[in-house]
């Protein structure tokens, strides 16, 4: 018998997904609402176009619906993981733009004042919140290492392409990426609290 | 292994971690991964650095009509798997007219061929949808093969493209006009073109000619309208 939604709202995510793969419509709804919002947020940052935004979140969500993408729990959270799908889905849309360019000069915050207050939700306002924090540990870096990170990350260029794109050896790509991701994940354990180093890992 | 040899993998895993390998370097240091514990806790320790880039994105709603769309082809594919009968009204769904795109459309192609066929004599699978030509491309023929979400969109004798012309797919759900696929004919004017997906819940698939990639509207004038009806 299907479970009553009050009921799915209760279940952590990992309990969720065996629901989702077995077709039940009411848990992939509880799911999507969890992580619709962060999933079309970061593809709105990485394609810069909400339609197409909205067109990779749309995709990402039917694979897992369709059981297209499976989760695996040894490999972190079912939010990581579903992050982890729209970023690289997000990045083939990009690719298959033939004037793909990074999107180093994107400003999150001016994305946000853009928006009419009346469109922000509560929930949406927490994970502002949370978001906003955690872009701080992203601003303490120096340029040169965020620069790497982001156009690997955002940009989906890999480390050979940053290099020659940077004019600078392939070391030291390498080197500011290891540099840039250890000072974030110190920033983590000090500045932000174990409770959200625990809901990342 | 020597210290040396470990420290070339430990430099690769934050590029591994940040999907910034080539394909190859990446096998490699998924094989090396498998045997190595000291790597793969290097490895748990930078993962969250790169959730945080995840995370920490301008948190921007997503449009209601996204939650809408995937629901309704939930709970319609739930329905369809435990085998039930399609909800009544789902033809209806399907057959809004094109008339403020026809300004824009150069081929067009009623996608409710398939949702009349699948409805009302209860045929099994997918049939292709054929296309109504504009003046331009008389002499074309244009097909489409759904396949569930996606489909194959073949069409041959289409007029050639020049410099950055392309032709572009577009999906229309309601009032709304996505683009899709985009394609340039061979020689002699065919091609098999992939719609990846977003033909659910369609109400017409139409192809315009662009100047270019990338137009995220049609743009050129009227040349054809549809009727669906």
């Amino acid at each position: 018998m299907a479970m009553k939604p009050v009921a799915l709202q209760r279940l952590g995510d990992e309990d969720l997904m065996p629901l989702v793969a077995r077709k039940d419509p009411a848990a992939f709804e509880v799911f999507y609402d969890r992580h619709g919002g962060a999933a079309y947020s970061l593809a709105h940052r990485i394609v810069g176009n909400p339609a197409m935004a909205e067109d990779v979140t749309q995709e990402v969500f039917l694979s897992i619906w369709r059981s297209e993408a499976g989760f695996d729990r040894t490999r972190g959270s079912v939010r990581s993981w579903a992050l982890g799908i729209v970023r690289n889905r997000a990045i083939d849309a990009l690719r298959r733009e033939s004037n793909r360019a990074p999107r180093l000069d994107f400003d999150d915050d001016a994305v946000l004042e853009r928006r009419p207050a009346q469109q922000r939700t509560e929930e949406e306002a927490l994970r502002r919140e949370t978001a906003r924090n955690l872009r701080g540990a992203l601003e303490e870096l120096p340029n040169e290492q965020s620069k790497v990170i982001e156009l690997a990350y955002y940009g989906g260029f890999t480390h050979s392409e940053i290099a020659r794109m940077l004019n600078m050896p392939l070391g030291t790509v390498k080197g500011r990426m290891r540099l840039g991701l250890e000072k974030i994940r110190a920033h983590l354990a000090e500045g932000l609290g174990e409770g959200l180093v625990e809901e990342l890992a | 292994m020597s210290a040396s040899e470990h420290t070339r993998w430990e430099d690769d895993l934050p590029a591994y971690a940040l999907d910034a390998l080539d394909a190859d370097e990446a096998r490699a240091v998924e094989s090396h991964l498998a045997g190595c514990e000291r790597c793969r806790a290097d490895l748990r320790w930078l993962e969250p650095a790169v959730d945080v880039l995840a995370e920490s994105v301008a948190q921007v709603s997503p449009p209601p009509r996204l939650r809408k769309e995937l629901l309704e082809i939930t709970n319609h594919e739930a329905r369809t798997a435990a085998g039930a009968e399609p909800e009544r009204g789902w033809r209806n769904w399907a057959l809004r007219p094109v008339t403020a795109l026809a300004a824009t459309v150069l081929v067009a192609a009623g996608i409710a061929g398939y949702a009349l066929r699948g409805g009302d004599d209860g045929a099994e699978g997918p049939a292709p949808v054929a296309f109504e030509m504009a003046p331009q491309a008389k002499g074309a023929t244009a097909v489409l093969d759904r396949h569930g979400d996606s489909g194959t969109l073949r069409v041959t004798n289409m007029p050639r493209v020049e410099g950055s012309e392309i032709y572009q797919v577009w999906i229309q759900h309601g009032d709304r006009v996505k683009p899709s696929s985009a394609f340039r004919p061979d020689v002699t004017g065919s091609v098999e073109a992939e719609i990846p997906s977003n033909l659910y819940g369609a109400d017409a698939v139409m192809v315009t000619l662009e100047p270019e990639r990338g137009r995220t509207k049609p743009s050129l004038p009227a040349v054809f309208e549809s009727d669906l009806d």
